[in-house]
This record gives structure tokens, C-alpha cells and sequence, in this order.
């Protein structure tokens, strides 16, 4: 039996998984400066997605993390150059959305209840306008 | 049967069921015990009360029924996003609840045990059932004892439904709301888990036991925390935890129990060699002292144990603080992690249990029921040490303690 375990210890050693090839699929390239014009003031704040208890960076919950922002920056700025609130807080939005299907976006989809998930429930006050901001900053 | 002979039999059978089953004069057995689980960090602190309660009875000389059932009630916070450590993440709080019920029969047929159970595990974004089955021969007057174990696991475990997305893009479940309910988004992966281990306990000596053992693990399925996710490409990329589906994993094990019959006492000894298929080596040695606090009182004791263990990193982690990490260099083929568990890391345990054993005689069984009560409690301490600049929830691990664990049992056999 021991030279089975060795057999088995040996096999091991020897394998290890192959990682395979990275997928070619590249970050939704959203406008970041629809981001700080629209999306932060027209969708985000009205429908008090930061709030405390809520996405509040600090004590919220789920995915979407909102920091209270800085001063906007300025149009056309690198993202690299913004204050880190917005930054982040650009980030944690862009991750929610798709490129492909931007009304299938989970930025639009869970808010407004259209799966199980959100335990407020429905909080979309205005859902053209959201969809319409979605859509618009995905595919402008 | 000498009394050296008579010591190592006992230290083999210590070896092999560390109290699994009823002792051969026992009609049964019905074991209790808290066990704390604790990592102290103020920003990142994990608390797991596993209760576990277990009953064994023999209906007949040769056929042994037991159940059990265990729960897990974990609360902590932890940051779900793994990523570059001058980016605080956000912390999430949590609490999970975990129960295990199980049940399992065995039939003694000559030198041979034969045994088979069952047991279902559920929490709300998480389902398994289990089979098992196992042999052991006892041979040559205890002297020799064979076994061989087997079990399936069929898990199932709820996620996001993203059918087609690649990994990269791939989002994490936020919460357990809507988990197994057909709820419209979400999905059910699956896991299976085979396991063997194979084992043999000698007596070497009069006062020497030794066990070898090898297990074999192989999981199928999906194996990725549904809730982490993973900074990719300077952070524009974020997206759910990746890992490989297979993964192999074997271990050999030998352990040797030297009596010390001046004292009482038994010195073990303890090395494990571990290797997987998604490149984790590991070795782990372990020297225990069990010794009771004075030859006249036998009945209180201690174990005294220390442990070293380390490992190397899985082939596709990397580490946040690094040159080369997700955030900077992207994923590692389709794979990235935010498990510490597959960072390097080495661990060093101490710990201490002191055990109160009392035997009634048949007329005077402890609460009408019990001819032997045993009492346990147990405490230790274990500081991690990172082998890699910024691995998954440092905060947790760098900290006076990186965890603590307190125990407390009671075993009463009739």
C-alpha cells in the first residue's frame, strides 16, 4: 500500500493544472465623463443609492460600494487623475453594467426589481430616465 | 497480554478512532461540544460557534447505529473585493448559518468493521449530501489494523446566472436572497467530491504505535466564492473570483505514539505531506504530550501540542502587492483568486486541552445513565505568517493572534 500512496504522491507532483488562455474580453468603455454629469447625479443620487444602510461605502452592503464624492473633476480628465471617490465609485458602477446589453445591466435590473435580489425592493423612481442614462452612457 | 503490549494496543487505538467509537465494553456513547473559532482583527474579524452533538449505540454486540449533527453560525466582516492594498476596500458585514445532520450504521463481521452513512448539509446558498463507506480488518490481536474509507459529496451551490459571460466579466452574487427558489437571475452550480483514504495502524513496539495513512481528494465542479471578486486591469476590471473546476489533492500522513509508562504518558509525533493539481505543496509536523497531572489522580490530564505547518502558493495566485498581481498584469489564463487559503503561508499552532475522566460503577452510573464521563476543554492559539507581501484578508491574519480557538466537551459512554 505504501508504494500505492507513493504512486498516487509521485502522479501528483506531477500534474498541475494547465491555466489555459486569458479571455479576450476587455473592460466596458463606458465615458467616464457621462459618469460625473449623468450618471452619478441623474441616476445614482435621486434614486438614494449611497445612502447609509444602502451602498454607503462605509456600512453598505452588496456590490455596488458608494464613497461620498470630492469636487467633480473636470471633463476629460484621466481617470487616474480624479479624486479617488470618484474613481471608485465610477469603478464600482462600471462593473454593474453591460456593454452588450446595457438594459440587461444589473445597474438597472436589480434596483428595479427585476430579480429577486434587492432587499428593499423596487426603488427606481424613474425607469426611462434610468433607462435612458444606462443606455446613453454605455452606448452614447 | 503484557502490559507493554497492553499500552500500545490502547495508544493504537487512540491512534485510529480518537474516541470514534463506543470501547468494546460500552453499549454506546453520546458526545457534546462548543468549539470557538475566532480571528480577532478589528477590521476584518471572523467569529465561527460550531455546536456539534453525536450519539453512538450498539443494539447488537455486532451492529452499531450513530447520528450526529453539527451547525456552523459564522459572523464577520470581510472586504469581497480582493485588490491593491493603497485601495481600501469596502468591509461587508455578514452572518451565515450552517447545519449538518447525519447518520451511519456498522456491522461487525470477525476481524472486520464495515460501515456506511449519510449526512445532508444546508445553508441558504449552499447544499450537499454525502455518502461514505469503510472497512477496517483488525488483525494479529490489535496489533495490525486496515482501513480503507470512501465518500461522495454531491454540492450544490447557488450563483449568478451568467450563461456565456466570459470569466472576466463575470459578476459576483451580492446576497443569498433568492438562493434554490427558481428565483430569475440565479442558478445552481455544482460540486462533486470523491474522497479515499486508505490507512494502516501497527503496534512497532511495546511501548511504539505507528500509522500510515494516504487520502485522495478529487473535486469537480465549481469551486470559486460566489461573492468575491477580484481587481483586474487597474481596477476596471472587477469581476468574480475564477478557479479552476478540477482539482486533485493527496496527502500521506504518519504518526507515531510513544508510551512513557513512568509517567503515564504518551509523546506523539505527527508529519503530513500535502500536493494538489493547482500546484499547493505543504508540509505539516505536529509533537503532542498527553500526561495526567499526577499519577495518583488519573483521572485529570493534559495535552500539550505545538504545530508548524507551511505551503506554497496555487499556480494562479498572485499577490496584490506584487509586480505581477491581477490588478496590474491581468488574470493568470482564465484564472485569479481572492482565497488566502491559496496564498503561501506558514502557521504555527500552540495549544493545551485538559481532560477530567471519571468512571461510575453500574449502580451508580452518572445521571442514571453514564459509566464513564469524560469533560474537555481546550484552548489555542495560532499566528499565521504571510509569505507573499499582501495576500486576502491580511488584516485578519496580521494581528497579535491570527486566530484562537477555545473548545469545550463533554463525552458520556453507557
Amino acid at each position: 500500500m505504501a508504494r500505492r500512496l507513493a504512486y498516487v504522491v509521485l502522479a501528483l507532483a506531477a500534474c498541475t493544472i494547465d491555466t489555459g488562455a486569458r479571455p479576450d474580453a476587455g473592460p466596458c468603455p463606458a465615458s467616464p465623463d457621462f459618469f460625473v454629469s449623468d450618471v452619478y447625479p441623474r441616476y445614482l443620487v435621486p434614486n438614494q443609492c449611497g445612502n447609509a444602510g444602502c451602498h454607503d461605502f462605509s456600512d453598505g452592503h452588496g456590490t455596488l460600494r458608494l464613497r461620498t464624492p470630492d469636487p467633480a473633476p473636470a471633463p476629460g480628465q484621466s481617470i487616474d487623475a480624479w479624486p479617488l471617490s470618484w474613481r471608485e465609485n465610477y469603478l464600482s458602477a462600471l462593473h454593474l453594467v453591460r456593454c452588450d446589453a446595457p438594459l440587461d445591466s444589473r445597474l438597472l435590473t436589480v434596483p428595479e426589481g427585476q430579480s429577486n435580489l434587492h432587499p428593499p425592493g423596487p426603488v427606481v423612481l424613474d425607469r426611462a430616465t434610468a433607462a435612458s442614462v444606462v443606455q446613453t452612457w454605455v452606448m452614447p | 497480554m503484557s502490559r507493554g503490549l497492553a499500552v500500545a494496543v490502547a495508544l493504537g487505538a487512540c491512534l485510529l478512532s480518537a474516541g470514534g467509537i463506543a470501547r468494546a465494553q460500552d453499549r454506546g456513547e453520546a458526545h457534546g461540544d462548543l468549539r470557538i473559532f475566532t480571528q480577532p482583527a478589528p477590521s476584518d474579524f471572523l467569529i465561527v460557534i460550531t455546536p456539534t452533538v453525536t450519539g453512538k449505540v450498539d443494539v447488537r454486540p455486532w451492529l452499531r447505529f450513530d447520528v450526529d449533527w453539527s451547525a456552523d453560525v459564522v459572523t464577520g466582516a470581510t472586504p469581497r473585493t480582493y485588490g491593491s492594498p493603497d485601495v481600501v476596500s469596502a468591509a461587508t458585514s455578514f452572518t451565515e448559518v450552517r447545519n449538518v445532520i447525519g447518520a451511519g450504521v456498522s456491522g461487525i463481521v470477525g476481524p472486520a468493521t464495515l460501515s456506511a452513512g449519510y449526512a445532508y448539509g444546508t445553508e441558504n446558498d449552499y447544499h450537499s449530501n454525502l455518502i461514505r463507506f469503510g472497512g477496517s480488518v483488525d488483525l494479529f490481536h490489535h496489533n495490525t489494523i486496515l482501513s480503507a474509507d470512501y465518500s461522495h459529496s454531491f454540492d450544490s451551490i447557488c450563483d449568478l446566472a451568467q450563461p456565456g459571460v466570459p470569466v472576466t466579466l463575470r459578476q459576483p452574487l451580492d446576497s443569498a436572497r433568492g438562493c434554490f427558489a427558481g428565483t430569475p437571475g440565479l442558478t445552481t452550480e455544482s460540486l462533486g467530491i470523491d474522497f479515499v483514504e486508505l490507512a494502516v495502524s501497527q503496534t512497532l513496539t511495546p511501548r511504539l504505535v505507528g500509522s500510515l495513512s494516504g487520502t485522495y481528494q478529487h473535486l469537480s465542479g465549481f469551486q470559486s466564492n460566489p461573492y468575491r471578486t477580484v481587481r483586474l486591469d487597474g481596477g476596471l476590471e472587477q469581476a468574480q473570483e475564477s478557479h479552476p473546476s478540477v482539482r486533485d489533492r493527496g496527502a500521506a500522513t504518519a504518526k507515531l505514539r510513544y508510551a512513557v509508562a513512568k509517567l503515564a504518558a504518551t509523546l506523539g509525533g505527527d508529519l503530513r505531506l500535502y500536493r494538489d493539481t493547482w500546484g499547493i505543496q505543504s508540509i505539516t509536523g505536529e509533537l503532542s504530550w498527553d500526561q495526567p497531572f499526577s499519577l495518583a489522580k488519573p483521572e485529570w490530564r493534559y495535552v500539550a501540542r505545538a504545530r508548524g505547518y507551511v505551503q506554497s502558493g496555487a499556480v494562479f495566485y498572485r499577490d496584490a502587492g506584487n509586480a505581477d498581481s491581477y490588478e496590474r498584469a491581468g488574470p493568470v489564463g482564465s484564472f485569479f483568486t481572492a482565497d488566502q487559503e491559496l496564498a503561501p503561508l506558514a502557521d504555527l499552532l500552540v495549544g493545551a486541552r485538559f481532560v477530567h475522566s471519571m468512571a461510575h460503577q453500574p449502580a451508580h452510573r452518572k445521571w442514571h445513565m453514564f459509566t464513564n464521563v469524560e469533560w474537555e476543554f481546550g484552548l489555542d492559539y495560532v499566528k499565521i505568517f504571510a509569505l507573499s507581501p499582501h495576500p486576502p484578508n491580511f488584516a485578519r491574519i496580521d494581528n497579535w493572534a491570527s486566530a484562537l480557538v477555545a473548545s469545550f466537551g463533554v463525552t458520556g459512554r453507557f
